[in-house]
């Protein structure tokens, strides 16, 4: 009997396997919520750093308002995420540490690379330095968005991602 | 008058506001320029905004520190490793901040303000001493406890300090958006006088256009008034002129008439016996005749060339011939001034319109003649090249003036008004011969010096055609002409009856019968009841004029030769005669010369074949053997008897105009004329017979005919 609920657990493990999605190791610095196919918490898709950075990565170098000179800005595509949380919304809600929050169109990542970025210039970001993600469009490909509707959509010290209709 | 001076004022006015518009337009060109160089610079409005997140940013900070200060009071409260977290978590979002101030365009914009600067410098310091202090509890939550109280006063601080850098960005924000205000404001004032520029340029170039659109109505219609003026007063001159032109050829025909009358008349009288007085005088009358015509054609000359120009029939000319003319028609006009003449030229035919180039001369000779008092006229013919034939009449003469020599070529023109007075003349015959020579391509001009004498000279291309004859050779004595005698039968159509008279009595002169018709339709009835040889027609009639008759005539399929006669002496004459069906054309006045070489040309002289006329001998001779003289004669005196009964019958028949009633008559007359062997009689007899329209006057003359023929034969018998 007891080998049997044994049996069902781990079918149970591999069906949430199967789900793509596995239980974050360290800390979580990501919780996507909302609209979602994938879960592995009651809370949505929770990240921890190791599985941000298995995802699909990009590197955008480009002038920001924020810093001095052209940057390089690591970290996973964010259509990554969302193809990996099942995202079925269009809009994105950004919520920062500071409850700063953005509502992001999820066309936005589907139409251009944007990343949500982990590391700069190869350093890993903390959050004394803006981190840990910070929504970073490519400005450097596309001029057109380096206004402020797309400065206003680049949140950082993110934390929070909800997925809404 | 004043519409004048405003049609004149107004062009120069849209010159002017031409200018100022091209002024204008210049102006707002370059102000648009200007304007969007300006809007270029305000490209930076990327910058303001992101100003504007400056002051978004500082208010964060000061957020941020409100927000550590709680955490810290929290924390004091609750004493849990997570307030504790909370408290590092919001240092550590206090501290992203403050590298914030200092990168990026935040800083650039930090940078304009020193106050700013200086507060942001402070505030990060603090920040930085704060971050080394929390820094060293991260992992003694014991001791941060006891530090909390302190890190509450420094989180105080940063409060209080951000709060101020709040306060000062808020202000120097301030500042430089009542700064864009102004500028923008300065942007809009330029825009708006631009467009006012704009504004001004499009209101004058559409009030200049209506100007100009006005301007060139007013034009418009000015220049159709003008027109539709020009074009009356065209037709004005037209109609004058076509008056003048009718006036003209009526007058001239007018005077040509009774003046053939004269000259024709003094030829018949030169063929009666004269003595030497008498004929010089006729010599006077015809001269003064052709003086008289000379005049009336410079006139008509001169009508017809402004008319219809000049033209031209180039023919051999010989010079020597040209030189006996010139001095035989100015022989007496040169013996009565008392100047003696001289004319030398090569032996040459040349090629040229005789007649015209004979016209300018005879114009420049008797012009030398009338303004030399005494002296030597001198004719000169040179050929300065091979296709130029020079002529130069000098004369020692009163000369013209210098200033006078332009006028002299020109219409109606005399030197001095009282010239026409002392040497009379139309004043056209120096204007008709520079026509005459223009027209035959040359040149004509006069070298003349007052006192001295006048040089008139012409040059005009020919072809040399070769030598002349010589000089000696005998001239065919025109006497001969006179005497030949000529048995035609001539029809004289004339409307006037002085000209009639005289051109019959010179052509009866030359042995012809005339008979006589006043108009067209009358010679048209002659001919198609007798035969004539020759018709003379004058052109001008009433009724029916000659060209049209000619016409009829040829219609009706008659073929004698009809010659032409008129005043009009000119080419297009001429045509018009030969086109009408005519053989040829007579110019009057009617002259013997003129009737003689017609007579030579058309008609068979009448001593030669008399007897051929009317006889046959080929048949008289041998019926006249069989017969013998006896019995011929009586058959022609019973010949007679017939004719004459013909003749009787005719005459009391009331139907003498019906062919048919005397076809058996004319039958046995013919055949009797003809077994007879006169056979110009059976001729006549038998035409008369297929004539369809019947004329006593026709069987009179059949009748005259056999009478003549029957004498012709008497003459015959008794002589053989």
């Amino acid at each position: 009997m007891k080998q049997l609920l044994l049996l069902i657990l781990l079918m149970a493990g591999s069906l949430a396997h199967a789900d793509g999605l596995a239980q974050p190791d360290g800390p979580v610095i990501l919780t996507v919520s909302g609209n979602i196919a994938n879960t592995n918490s009651p809370d949505g898709a929770r990240f921890d750093r190791a599985m941000l950075e298995a995802l699909n990565q990009r590197t955008t170098t480009a002038n920001t308002p924020w810093f001095d000179g052209p940057r390089d800005f690591d970290g996973p595509l964010a259509s990554a995420i969302l193809d990996v949380v099942g995202a079925q919304g269009d809009t994105m809600r950004v919520i920062a540490l500071n409850d700063y929050a953005a509502e992001v169109p999820v066309e936005d990542a589907r139409k251009f690379p944007m990343i949500f970025a982990t590391h700069l210039d190869g350093q890993m970001m903390s959050v004394r330095d803006k981190g840990p993600l910070f929504l970073i469009y490519p400005f450097d490909e596309f001029p057109e968005l380096f206004n402020e509707i797309y400065f206003g959509r680049s949140v950082w010290q993110i934390t929070q991602i909800e997925v809404l209709d | 008058m004043l519409e004048n001076t405003a049609s004149r004022v107004t062009p120069l006015l849209i010159r002017g506001a031409t200018s100022v518009l091209i002024g204008l337009g210049i102006v707002l060109i370059a102000a648009t320029a200007y304007l969007f160089t300006n809007l270029r610079d305000r490209q930076e409005a990327v910058l303001t905004s992101v100003r504007e997140d400056a002051m978004w940013a500082v208010f964060q900070t000061h957020r941020e520190t409100s927000r550590l200060v709680e955490a810290i009071l929290v924390a004091q409260k609750a004493g849990t490793p997570q307030a504790f977290e909370t408290v590092f978590l919001n240092f550590d979002l206090v501290f992203s901040r403050m590298t914030l101030l200092d990168s990026g365009f935040f800083s650039e914009r930090f940078s304009e303000s020193l106050v700013l600067r200086e507060a942001a410098n402070a505030l990060q310091n603090d920040i930085s001493a704060m971050a080394d202090r929390i820094d060293s509890f991260a992992n003694d939550y014991t001791v941060l406890v006891t530090a909390l109280n302190s890190l509450l006063q420094d989180a105080y601080g940063l409060q209080k300090q951000s709060n101020e850098l709040v306060i000062s960005t808020n202000e120097i924000l301030g500042t430089a958006r009542t700064l864009n205000r102004m500028r923008t404001s300065l942007d809009y004032g330029r825009l708006a006088t631009v467009v006012a520029i704009t504004t001004l340029v499009f209101v004058c170039t559409i009030t200049l256009q209506f100007i100009q659109l006005r301007l060139i109505a007013t034009t418009q219609r000015q220049l159709e008034e003008l027109s539709s003026r020009n074009s009356q007063s065209a037709k004005a001159a037209q109609s004058a002129t076509e008056a003048k032109s009718l006036f003209l050829a009526t007058m001239s025909h007018e005077i040509r008439t009774p003046l053939n009358g004269i000259i024709g008349a003094v030829d018949l009288l030169d063929d009666t016996d004269l003595d030497a007085e008498q004929a010089r005088r006729t010599l006077t009358i015809r001269r003064s005749g052709h003086i008289l015509l000379d005049v009336i054609n410079d006139i008509l000359d001169f009508s017809n060339l402004d008319a219809n120009g000049v033209t031209y029939q180039n023919g051999p000319l010989s010079l020597p011939d040209l030189s006996d003319i010139l001095r035989d028609v100015f022989r007496q006009r040169l013996k009565d001034a008392g100047l003696t003449f001289e004319i030398e030229g090569p032996h040459l035919i040349v090629s040229t319109d005789d007649v015209r180039l004979r016209q300018v001369l005879i114009n420049l000779i008797g012009n030398a003649i009338k303004f030399t008092p005494f002296g030597t006229i001198k004719v000169r013919v040179t050929f300065p090249t091979d296709g130029t034939l020079r002529i130069e009449v000098e004369d020692s003469g009163i000369g013209v003036p210098k200033e006078d020599l332009p006028k002299l070529f020109q219409n109606f023109s005399q030197v001095e008004n009282s010239a026409s007075r002392r040497f009379g003349g139309t004043g056209l015959g120096l204007a008709i011969s520079k026509r005459i020579i223009d027209g035959l391509g040359g040149d004509i001009g006069v070298d003349s010096v007052v006192g001295q004498g006048s040089t008139f000279w012409m040059e005009v291309p020919i072809d040399i055609l070769g030598e002349a004859p010589d000089l000696d050779a005998p001239m065919p004595p025109q006497r001969t002409a006179r005497t030949q005698k000529y048995d035609s039968k001539v029809l004289l159509v004339e409307d006037n009856a002085i000209n009639r008279e005289i051109a019959q009595a010179l052509l009866e002169s030359f042995g012809a019968t005339v008979t006589t018709a006043n108009d067209g339709q009358a010679a048209i009835d002659c001919c198609e009841a007798m035969t004539f040889d020759l018709v003379v027609m004058d052109l001008q009639m009433p009724v029916m004029d000659g060209i049209q008759a000619t016409q009829t005539l040829r219609n009706l399929g008659f073929h004698m030769p009809i010659i032409g006669l008129t005043a009009n002496a000119f080419a297009e004459d001429r045509q018009r005669c030969l086109e009408a069906g005519m053989d040829d054309f007579l110019a009057k006045p009617i002259s013997r010369e003129k009737i003689s070489s017609i007579f030579e040309t058309f008609s068979k002289s009448g001593e030669m074949q008399p007897d051929e006329l009317f006889l046959d001998l080929g048949q008289f001779m041998p019926v006249l053997e069989e017969l013998g003289p006896q019995l011929f004669s009586e058959l022609l005196t019973h010949l007679g008897e017939e004719g004459r009964k013909l003749l009787a019958a005719a005459e009391n028949n009331e139907n003498a105009n019906k062919v048919e009633n005397f076809d058996a008559e004319l039958h046995s007359l013919k055949g009797a004329a003809s077994s007879l062997g006169l056979v110009r009689v059976a001729q006549e007899a038998q035409k008369l017979r297929s004539n369809k329209k019947f004329l006593f006057s026709a069987i009179e003359e059949l009748v005259v005919l056999l009478e003549q023929s029957a004498r012709q034969a008497t003459g015959v018998i008794a002589s053989s």
